[in-house]
Order: structure tokens, then C-alpha cells, then sequence
């Protein structure tokens, strides 16, 4: 059965990811803005340069890289039915979220991906999940899991996903007011280039390769739990 | 070639490549009411010394001075049940430029049950290009209070310098009962002076300090510390998977120690170690 899963989704190419990815796939990406509403408050991000600064930072030294390398990783598990492998990933993921709220945001969108796979998407690679961890699953543990599954390709994947969290936090900052849309459009057509200068990385890395330097991010996930008036869970 | 010149130039390669091999180990365990340090293990330049006090308190003393690129450092300590112990440093840990070789760096704290272990190092300095790739590993039972603080300071700034170039890839593993609840993976290279000025890393920051609480009024704490007024850095403090996890940056290091002094003492109930001079 699984065989027959992975041709016919092979056939099918990337396009899975399109629905996985879109807005509309019910993990709740809408109510997650990445610390960016603190930073927002903060004045830290305040127009289109300094949105589209934070975010590439995001990108390149922060959840993005280590969360696409986490993706590759969680693929070539389930891929290689490696339950060990698949174990260790899925506890790292969940344990590097640097604060509560970061945690909610990998975690309910992991576990909401999970369900809404199993419910509509099915694929042999989720009983391998489930028999290697019982735990939350982290959102990029998840995409890599049900990606590798239906033999979607890897690094298609990465670039996709990464692009779906850049267009997340930028809808985010939209929704708080201080860019436009045009704006926002203008830093997604600008971090392409970066997107998949990260996806070719993580293509290749190995957990050794994991590692940041976004700490102010970080900071502002902390500091948004003690936000005042808010829009956004994280 | 013959097997003895070989071997003579293996000998000769290993002993360009690692400098200096510094080892530390220890074991903590109760005697009586006390706690008092059961194996000690002391090589390569680094000694524990133990200033009298009421209670157990190591101090890291490393007589060679500094760190080079290519030493390798191993320091393993273990506190057994019920047994409580402070370690920290008598200086700051300075790591010389580099030609290329990063300094190797494995510390393994290992806290039994109903045993409390504070961790407590005065800063690592690094020098521009500096390299240093550190293992921190930490393991607790169930039943077990840790208190860990690190802190980092970019460039010695006391002299004027600035951190053009170098590397510090930092990864952090904390269990409890052997499930990995705290995993940290902090990154930076090549152009430092660049990446520590992005928005989002450190916006010019000089220096960073984490720390990580396991205790069962974490939570309280983390409230607490969240109600202090924090002047000169920027920090955040978050109750994560049963860890109060607290991150402060600062452009100047001296602020850097006072927050720290101040969030340390107000963790502790208690003042920090005598050796600590700020």
C-alpha cells in the first residue's frame, strides 16, 4: 500500500506542497508571529527595511536555517524507516525552542499537521513516527516525515517550507500594521535569493551543522508572553 | 619509512595539533551533614581549589593562564545523592587568536538525586579570532536542582578591541531522568563584527549570558525576575519544559556582570562565590 502511495505521489510532483503549505492547511500558522509582534512593539521593526532585516536574520541565523535542517534530517529518517534516527530528531526538535511560546508555535503546528496528514494525506511514514516517539512533534519534524512519505522530493521541500515561514512572519507583520502589502510582497521577491541559499545548505547538513545566533528573536519570544494587548500566540 | 620514525612523526603532528590537554574531574558526596569532594582528578595546567566555607565551593584555577587554539579541555563533575556543591572560576577564561585550530572544550555535569549543583564560571573572553567549540553537557535526576550560568564576552574590550573574526559553535544538552528537555545550538562565524550587529542576533551587543534554572519554583522565579527592572541589558526570561531559561545581552560587559550578579543572587537566595569580584 505504501508502495503505491509513493509512485502515484511521486507522479504528482511538488504539488502537495502547495496545499500543505498554503494558509488555508488547518495547523493554525495564522495565529503565530515569531516573537515579530513584541519586536513590533518594541519598534525594532518599524518598516519594510527593518522587517525585512529581522526576518532574514530569522531566516539565515535563526529558526529557519536550523528548523530546514531539522526538516532534512527528519526526511532521510523516515525515508531510510531509521526509528533511532527519527527518536533522536523528534526529541531535539521539541527541546531547542528557546521559549514557551516558540514551543507552542513548533509543537501545535507539528501536532496539527500530523492530524490533518493522517486524516487526508495518509502515508506508512506516520506509523514509523508514531512507533519511534510519542511526544509533540515539532512543525518541521512533521512536514519532513509526511514529505518523505510520499516521495515528494527533498529538497523541493526545503525550499518550500522556508519560503512558508518567511511568508508567515510577513503576513504577521502585515496584520500588525507597520508594512504594507505591497511591502510585504517586496520583502518576499527580496529573500528568495536566501531562501534558497538555505534550502541547497540544508540539502547536505547533518545535525552537526545545527546552530544560531538569533538571540534577540529569541529575547522577543520570551518578552511577547508578557505582552499586554496581543493578536498573535507566539 | 620505518614503524619508530613514523610513530616519532605522529608524536610530533599530535603535539602541533593539540597544544594542551586540560583536565578536571571531581565527585561531590555527603559526609555526615557536609558535602565534601570524594575523587579528584587534576591535569594539564587546571587545578580545584577549595576556599573554606560553610559549604562546598570549587574554584577552577588554571595556571597556564589562557586558552590556545588546538587545546582540548575536559571537565567532568558529578554530585551524588543528597550532596550539594558550588563550582565556579577564580578568573575570567581567555581565548587567545587562533591560526586555524578551534579550542576543544567537553564539560559534563551530572546531578543525582535530591543533590543540588550550581554552576558558576566567571566569563569566557574571546579574543578576535578566537575559535572555541564546547560540548556542555548536563544530566539530572529526577529529583535534582541544578543552577547553571555561562557567559560570553566578544573581543577584550578592556583593551579597545573589537571581535573582527572568529568562531563559537555552543551546544547545550540538558536531560532530566534522561530525557533531553533543553537543547541549544548557538552558532556564529567568519564575520562576527557583521553578524553581531544584524537586528535580530545582537544588535551590537558585546556580550551574552544564559542561564538555566531547575528547581521547583522555577516558575516562581522566572515571575519574579520578570518584575525586576534590568538596566544596561536586554533580557528575557521563559519557564520552558520544566527549565526557567533566562537570556541577557549587554554592549558592555560590566553590565553584563552586574544583571548577572543580581539575577544569580536573587536565583540563589544567597551572595555568589567570594571569588567573583563584581
Amino acid at each position: 500500500m505504501r508502495t503505491v502511495t509513493l509512485t502515484s505521489m511521486g507522479e504528482a510532483g511538488g504539488l502537495p506542497l502547495f496545499v500543505w503549505l498554503s494558509p488555508a492547511f488547518p495547523v493554525g500558522a495564522f495565529a503565530y508571529s515569531h516573537g515579530l509582534e513584541w519586536a513590533v512593539e518594541q519598534g525594532d521593526v518599524s518598516d519594510a527595511s527593518s522587517a525585512e532585516a529581522w526576518i532574514a536574520d530569522c531566516l539565515a541565523h535563526g529558526a529557519g536555517r536550523n528548523d530546514a535542517i531539522v526538516l532534512k534530517c527528519a526526511f532521510e529518517a523516515a525515508r531510510h524507516n531509521d526509528r533511532a534516527a527519527l527518536r533522536e530528531i523528534a526529541e531535539l526538535a521539541v527541546a531547542l525552542q528557546p521559549s514557551e511560546e516558540r514551543r507552542l508555535e513548533a509543537t501545535g503546528q507539528g501536532n496539527a499537521f500530523i492530524a490533518a496528514i493522517k486524516s487526508a494525506w495518509w502515508t506508512g511514514t506516520l506509523d514509523a513516527l508514531k512507533a519511534a516517539w510519542e511526544g509533540d512533534v515539532a512543525y518541521p519534524v512533521a512536514l519532513g516525515v509526511a514529505a518523505a512519505g510520499h516521495g515528494l522530493a527533498l529538497r523541493q521541500t526545503l525550499d518550500a517550507f522556508l519560503l512558508a515561514f518567511v511568508s508567515n512572519i510577513v503576513s504577521a507583520v502585515v496584520r500588525l500594521g507597520p508594512i504594507g502589502q505591497t511591502d510585504g510582497q517586496r520583502i518576499m521577491a527580496s529573500l528568495l535569493p536566501k531562501v534558497q541559499a538555505i534550502g541547497a545548505m540544508a540539502e547536505h547538513a547533518t545535525l552537526a551543522d545545527l546552530g544560531g545566533a538569533a538571540l534577540r528573536a529569541d529575547i522577543a519570544s520570551m518578552n511577547h508572553e508578557t505582552q499586554y494587548t496581543r493578536l498573535f500566540r507566539s | 619509512m620505518s614503524a619508530a620514525t613514523s610513530l616519532s612523526d605522529a608524536v610530533a603532528a599530535s603535539s602541533f595539533s593539540i597544544r594542551a590537554q586540560g583536565r578536571l574531574a571531581a565527585r561531590f558526596a555527603c559526609v555526615g551533614q557536609r558535602t565534601a569532594v570524594a575523587d579528584l582528578r587534576e591535569s594539564g595546567g587546571y587545578r580545584l581549589k577549595f576556599p573554606r566555607g560553610v559549604e562546598c565551593e570549587a574554584v577552577i584555577v588554571n595556571t597556564g593562564g589562557g586558552v590556545a587554539g588546538g587545546d582540548d579541555l575536559a571537565f567532568a563533575f558529578t554530585c551524588d545523592q543528597g550532596a550539594s556543591a558550588t563550582i565556579t572560576s577564580q578568573a575570567a577564561e581567555k581565548l587567545y587568536r587562533s591560526d586555524g585550530a578551534p579550542v576543544t572544550m567537553a564539560v559534563s555535569l551530572s546531578v543525582a538525586d535530591r543533590a543540588t549543583l550550581h554552576w558558576l564560571p566567571q566569563e569566557t573572553i574571546l579574543f578576535d579570532a578566537a575559535r572555541l567549540k564546547r560540548h556542555f553537557t548536563i544530566d539530572l535526576a529526577s529529583d535534582a536542582e541544578a543552577l547553571i550560568f555561562e557567559s560570553i564576552v566578544f573581543g577584550r574590550l578592556a583593551m579597545g578591541e573589537t571581535i573582527a573574526h572568529g568562531a563559537l559553535h555552543d551546544s547545550w544538552r540538558l536531560r532530566v531522568n534522561g530525557e533531553l528537555v533543553i537543547a541549544d545550538e548557538m552558532q556564529l562565524e567568519d564575520d562576527l563584527a557583521l553578524l553581531l550587529k544584524r537586528p535580530a542576533t545582537f544588535n551590537g551587543a558585546k556580550a551574552c549570558a544564559t542561564v538555566l534554572l531547575v528547581r521547583p519554583d522555577a516558575v516562581a522565579m522566572r515571575d519574579t525576575l520578570r518584575s525586576h527592572e534590568w538596566p544596561g541589558v536586554e533580557a528575557g526570561f521563559s519557564y520552558v519544559n520544566g527549565v526557567l531559561v533566562c537570556r541577557l545581552l549587554a554592549m558592555d560587559p560590566l553590565a553584563l556582570r552586574s544583571a548577572s550578579k543580581h539575577l544569580l543572587e536573587t536565583l540563589r537566595g544567597q551572595k555568589l562565590p567570594r571569588v567573583f569580584t563584581f
